[in-house]
């Protein structure tokens, strides 16, 4: 690891100035971020702590919806988001291990936008907004490919708000090693139809199933994606599955989702 | 120490003493200033209290066994899971039947690792693709089964005298066999009669793959 400063500010726009500092760099739970800076991958002049924002913390319900701070903990949203919103709350329990879902967060994850990571497929499905200390970003446009996101140089997450769905879950195929996704999909039926969004499988990133969408939307059972067919030729290919495995995945665990949601 | 020649020195109920007299040191006295050589003839004698034999059996030892495992295959993901475990082993006489369970499930935990999930991988390049715990797969206790294992097969090894055989080894040996064997026999019986052979690690994907080869 290199040299580096710390800072730890107790508002948003401390932290807003703090980083927009050349060389500056968010801190949230480290997962992420500091295995990158020992493995010197990384060498940010300056980490700006985010977890000392009392706003940037917890999750309560707010318009209808569910609004978690940037830096609430995956363990928090676990078991504070259960009674609003369970198919959440059991995505965010069946992150990494109990010390990864102590310290990794929301806001850390979905900026990080790992093609493999649990929450991208949850904010994607269930059209959340991310709040950013400057602006308001849909989810269909804060996604941009893998480890890509909206944000700008300085801009950080600071609330994602989660309509809550009729019905809602997510499956995980484990991937053998690290257990991160190797493919996980997130079926979310609201009133005016059903999104289905899929991590682990593409290379551009976390994406939503149109088709089964479409499907699911005329007909919430498993059946009614029976007949889909999901090409594999463009999804990730490794030591763990082809993109053909992969594709495979996507079709079942949409199915099992939508019997268990 | 006892002020004696060698010859009138010997050693009797942990005491060497010298005959005739009521002059001993114990074994513990000896090696204690053996260590601690301050009134030693250094010059002559090297402090310190070191003895090496090698043992050289009139053969090996042939431990025999038998093992047998459960699994679950899901047909649509290609995921197996192993449900039971159950090792019978004749390692000759047991001295401490506690630590040959252990070193049994060991080796049953590694073999169902090798089995099913570590993989060192590597592309054309040469590069390992498997090089951290992200990507290497270590079994886990939620990975294996609690294991029975029985030793109420003794037979006595003949050429050692405590009758023994060797233990070490067999968990690991005989469980990535009962584990493929396992797997290839579920595939079989659930009707997938073309998958005669996966490869280790047998992984999601190429039980996956073999299903739908
Ligand atoms: C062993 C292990 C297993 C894991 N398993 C899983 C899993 O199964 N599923 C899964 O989804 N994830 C998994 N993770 C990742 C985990 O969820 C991380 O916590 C997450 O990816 C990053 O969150 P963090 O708070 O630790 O971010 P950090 O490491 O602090 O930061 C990550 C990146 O995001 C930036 N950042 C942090 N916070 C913000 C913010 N509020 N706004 C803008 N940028 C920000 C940082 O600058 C950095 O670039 C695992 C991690 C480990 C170590």
């Amino acid at each position: 690891m290199y040299d580096f400063e710390f800072v730890k500010p107790s508002s948003i726009a401390e932290a807003a100035k703090a980083l927009a500092a050349d060389g500056a760099q968010a801190l949230s739970g480290g997962q992420t971020l500091l295995p990158t800076m020992k493995q010197r991958l990384a060498a940010p002049g300056t980490l700006v702590s985010l977890t000392g924002i009392a706003e940037m913390q917890g999750v309560c319900l707010s318009d209808g919806g569910l609004h978690i701070g940037g830096a609430t903990p995956h363990a928090v949203v676990a078991a504070q988001a259960k009674p609003h919103y369970p198919a959440l709350a059991a995505l965010a329990g069946g992150i990494g291990d109990p010390a990864v879902r102590n310290r990794g967060t929301i806001g850390g994850s979905i900026a990080n936008n790992d093609p493999a990571a649990c929450y991208p497929s949850a904010v994607l499905a269930s059209g959340a907004t991310v709040v950013t200390n400057k602006r308001k970003i849909a989810a269909d446009d804060y996604f941009q490919g893998m480890f890509t996101t909206a944000l700008e140089e300085g801009e950080f997450v600071i609330e994602v708000r989660f309509p809550i769905p009729q019905k809602a879950a997510y499956v995980k195929f484990n991937q053998p090693a690290s257990r991160f996704a190797l493919t996980g999909v997130f079926v979310a039926k609201f009133a005016d139809g059903v999104r289905v969004a899929v991590t682990g499988a593409s290379n551009d990133g976390v994406f939503r199933w149109a088709e089964a969408e479409a499907a699911l939307s005329a007909d919430f059972r498993a059946e009614a994606i029976a007949g889909l067919v999901v090409d594999g030729s463009d999804m990730i290919s490794d030591l763990h599955g082809s993109g053909a495995y992969r594709a495979n995945l996507v079709k079942v665990l949409t199915g099992r989702a939508v019997s268990a949601a | 120490m006892l002020e004696a020649a060698e010859g009138d020195i010997v050693f009797e109920d942990g005491k060497f003493q010298v005959t005739g007299t009521d002059k001993a040191k114990t074994f513990g006295e000896i090696a204690f200033s053996a260590y601690v050589p301050h009134n030693y003839p250094l010059e002559t004698l090297e402090p310190g209290l070191e003895e090496t034999s090698f043992y050289d059996p009139a053969n090996f030892t042939y431990p025999a066994g038998a093992y047998a495992c459960e699994v679950e295959v899901d047909p649509e993901t290609g995921q197996v899971s192993v449900c039971s475990f159950t090792c019978a082993d004749d390692f000759g006489n047991v001295m401490n039947p506690m630590i040959v369970e252990g070193q049994v499930h060991g080796g049953v935990g590694q073999g169902i690792g090798q089995a099913l999930l570590e993989n060192t991988s590597y592309d054309e390049n040469g590069q390992l693709l498997s090089g951290s715990y992200m990507d290497y797969a270590m079994p886990r206790a939620e990975d294996v089964p609690f294991y029975t294992v029985d030793h109420s097969c003794v037979t006595a090894c003949t050429h050692n005298p405590l009758g023994v055989k060797g233990c070490g080894e067999a968990g690991a040996i005989g469980s990535p066999p009962a584990v493929v064997n396992a797997v290839i026999d579920a595939l079989q019986r659930g009707g997938y009669k073309h998958v005669k052979h996966i490869d280790m690690p047998v992984s999601p994907a190429r039980v996956w793959a073999a299903i739908n080869g």
